[in-house]
């Protein structure tokens, strides 16, 4: 029999009901899609904003100096190692620090502030840095001078083309004083770093602390963060046995890290509740499209269908009514998340500040990750399977007789 | 040789319970092709029962039918839901067309199941449509017609498969005089000019009148077995 046409045919009996449930799993779908594209959004711009624009995603240390992060505890710098690991495939290149803290004066304003010397070419490839000068410009590779972020610039109310006091202490105890003139304004995506960071270039800066060709860190810098898996072992395996370690950025940002697994998580379990309510509405559905025709069912098994291509018809049914859905689904998820993926919402109140508490951009960014679409599937399609065991249990073990009688 | 042999039947319902139901008693008989048979009796006499057993979807508690020399007991479930396919040809006092197919695809759904072609289905379901007199609404749904048209359709459906012969539970019970007298002209038309087997139980007097043999039950017993001289 042309199974499609009996199935789609049946599946019109009852409109409303086929209607409802369609629609019920394309909302599912909707959320579901809009909800994980949001989350994952987040996370990716989380992720971008902490780990992209300041820390990398591997660096490498003294092994000492994670714990104290001290200005004693440093690495030296070595071009052959840089070069090194350079070359690992997915590397795009390695960069150069050194920071420290220092106090920053102004007038009659002091502030604590971090003080990032690099490599303003090789590092502003990895943070684009350069994009964010807001007045002034960008520091030349031996520059003298550094960038104050725009918060930092406002509090002290400096200017491009002031001169700055720092105060620190240096590499091995020796004090650290210098004046440096302000090349430019940069605004830190990062709110919180935004009010205490300034950058000045590496020479510049091991000048400032007596640490001449020495480094805190080399910062690895990969093409993707799909790599980091292939990428780090093979640093570690450079750096195993020296006193220089590699860390992740899941390690370097371990509060960051949790917080996406907690957010992730109760996410789940909230798509999971949607999920079985969905579940319960198929599966109501089709306990109805098969009890309400078991006459049939036995007519047509009394005239020679067998009894498992009556199974086959239902479960093309149950496949209709949940592409339907899904089909529904997917075209308002995709032009929602395709929409807010190209213009983000911009949050605003309180959200606004939560957000800046975790050094984030306050903005709902949407993910457009074609595997969120099809984990919603393929959860719809999983919820299907099992809803449809039931009419094909009742299908193949019902009475032939009793069902003629019904 | 006969197409229907049954030897001491027996249906008991709720066997090993404190009231079994005899509802098939020792029945012996035989049907030959070409015949026009009706099964009467009081309600409750064994009519259905009987019917369904000859008609390999029930299974009887003893005794045997066998079809063309098959004895239609040994087959399993999936073998005997084939040999009722291409044997027997079913007519439901309640229609029991299949909603969502009009008239014409009712009439090809068992020769889909047989897997014949295109255009012999388009040609046997409007030759079967016209026999009975309904091919003007070859494309309607059975929602759309008349209780006695939507029979006339199950009639040409039951025919469809070529089968051995037509088992016909109260064919007439839900249809008014008119539609009565019309399915059964057609039946006899049908079993004279193609020799095409019926068996019909009946309550109707007038559908009696019209069989040429009378098998007459009783508490699931046959009591009577005569040829009426037509
Ligand atoms: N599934 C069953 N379980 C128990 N008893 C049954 C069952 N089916 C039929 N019976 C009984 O078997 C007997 C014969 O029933 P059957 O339906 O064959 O009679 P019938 O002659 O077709 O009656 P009617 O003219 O009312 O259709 C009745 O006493 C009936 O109650
Ligand atoms: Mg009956």
């Amino acid at each position: 029999m042309e199974i499609i046409k009996l199935a789609w045919r049946n599946i019109w009996r009852n409109k409303r009901r086929t209607l409802i449930t369609a629609s019920s799993i394309m909302f599912a779908i909707i959320f579901g899609v809009s909800m994980r594209s949001v989350q994952l959004g987040t996370y990716d711009r989380m992720i971008d904003s902490a780990v992209r624009q300041y820390s990398g995603f591997i660096q490498l240390q003294d092994t000492a100096y994670w714990k104290e992060k001290t200005i004693d505890d440093l690495m030296p710098d070595s071009l052959a190692l840089r070069k090194r690991i350079a070359q690992i495939d997915g590397v795009v290149n390695v960069l150069p620090r050194l920071e420290s803290f220092a106090l920053i004066s102004s007038g009659n304003k002091t502030k604590g502030a971090m003080l990032q010397g690099i490599n303003p070419q090789l590092d502003n490839q990895m943070t684009q840095i350069a994009n964010k000068v807001v007045k002034g410009k960008f520091l030349s590779q031996d520059d003298d001078g550094l960038l104050v972020s725009q918060g930092l610039a406002a509090y002290l109310n400096i200017n491009v083309g002031d001169t700055i006091v720092l105060l620190s202490q240096g590499y091995h105890g020796v004090t650290a004083a210098d004046v440096f003139p302000v090349r430019g304004i940069v605004k830190i995506p990062n709110p919180k770093l935004d009010r205490i960071l300034l950058i000045a270039s590496l020479p510049k800066t091991q000048d400032f602390y007596g640490a001449t060709g020495m480094l805190t860190s080399m910062v690895v810098n990969i093409k993707e963060r799909s790599l980091l898996h292939q990428i780090l072992p093979q640093v570690k395996k450079i750096v195993k046995g020296s006193n220089l370690t590699a860390l992740s950025w899941t390690e370097m940002n371990a509060e960051l890290k949790q917080q996406i697994d907690a957010d992730n998580g109760s996410g789940q379990i909230m798509l999971g509740i949607l999920y079985i309510v969905v579940f319960f509405g198929i599966l109501g559905t089709i306990i109805m499209m098969t009890a309400e025709r078991r006459k049939e069912f036995g007519v047509m098994v009394a005239l020679g269908m067998q009894k498992w291509y009556l199974s086959l018809i239902v479960f093309v049914e149950t496949i209709f009514l949940a592409f339907l859905g899904v089909a529904l689904g997917a075209l308002v998820s995709f032009g929602i998340v395709s929409y807010f993926y190209n213009s983000p919402i911009h949050i605003g109140g309180e959200m606004a500040d939560i957000y800046e508490q975790f050094g984030i951009e306050p903005i709902l960014a949407f993910s457009h990750d074609i595997s969120i679409f099809l984990n919603q599937f393929l959860i719809v399609f999983i919820l299907l399977l099992i809803a449809v065991i039931y009419p094909l249990v009742k299908i193949l073990t019902f009475n032939l007789i009793d069902a003629l009688r019904a | 040789m006969s197409i229907i042999e049954i030897k001491n039947l027996e249906k008991i319902y709720n066997e090993n319970t404190d009231i079994p139901v005899h509802a098939v008693n020792n029945v012996n008989l035989s049907f030959e092709k070409g015949e026009f048979a009706a099964i009467v009796g009081p309600s409750g006499c064994g009519k259905t029962t009987l019917l369904n057993l000859i008609g390999g979807l029930d299974s009887p508690t003893s005794g045997m039918i066998s079809i063309d020399g098959v004895d239609i007991n040994t087959l399993s479930q999936s073998k005997l839901t084939n040999f009722r396919m291409d044997n027997i040809g079913f007519v439901f006092q309640a229609y029991n067309l299949i909603p969502v197919l009009t008239a014409k695809e009712n009439v090809e759904f068992i020769m889909h199941l047989q897997g014949a072609s295109k255009k012999d289905r388009d040609k046997r379901a409007e030759e079967l449509l016209q026999a009975v007199g309904i091919d003007d609404k070859a494309n309607v749904r059975p929602g759309k017609l008349s209780g006695g048209q939507q029979q006339r359709v199950a009639v040409a459906r039951a025919l469809a498969s070529k089968p051995k012969f037509i088992l016909a539970d109260e064919p007439t019970a839900n249809l008014d005089s008119k539609s009565t007298e019309t399915l059964l002209s057609i039946m006899e038309r049908l079993n004279k000019e193609e020799n095409i087997t019926f068996i019909f139980s009946t309550h109707d007097q007038r559908v009696v009148n019209k069989a040429h043999r009378l098998i007459k039950l009783e508490d699931g017993k046959v009591i009577g077995d005569e040829r009426v001289i037509k």
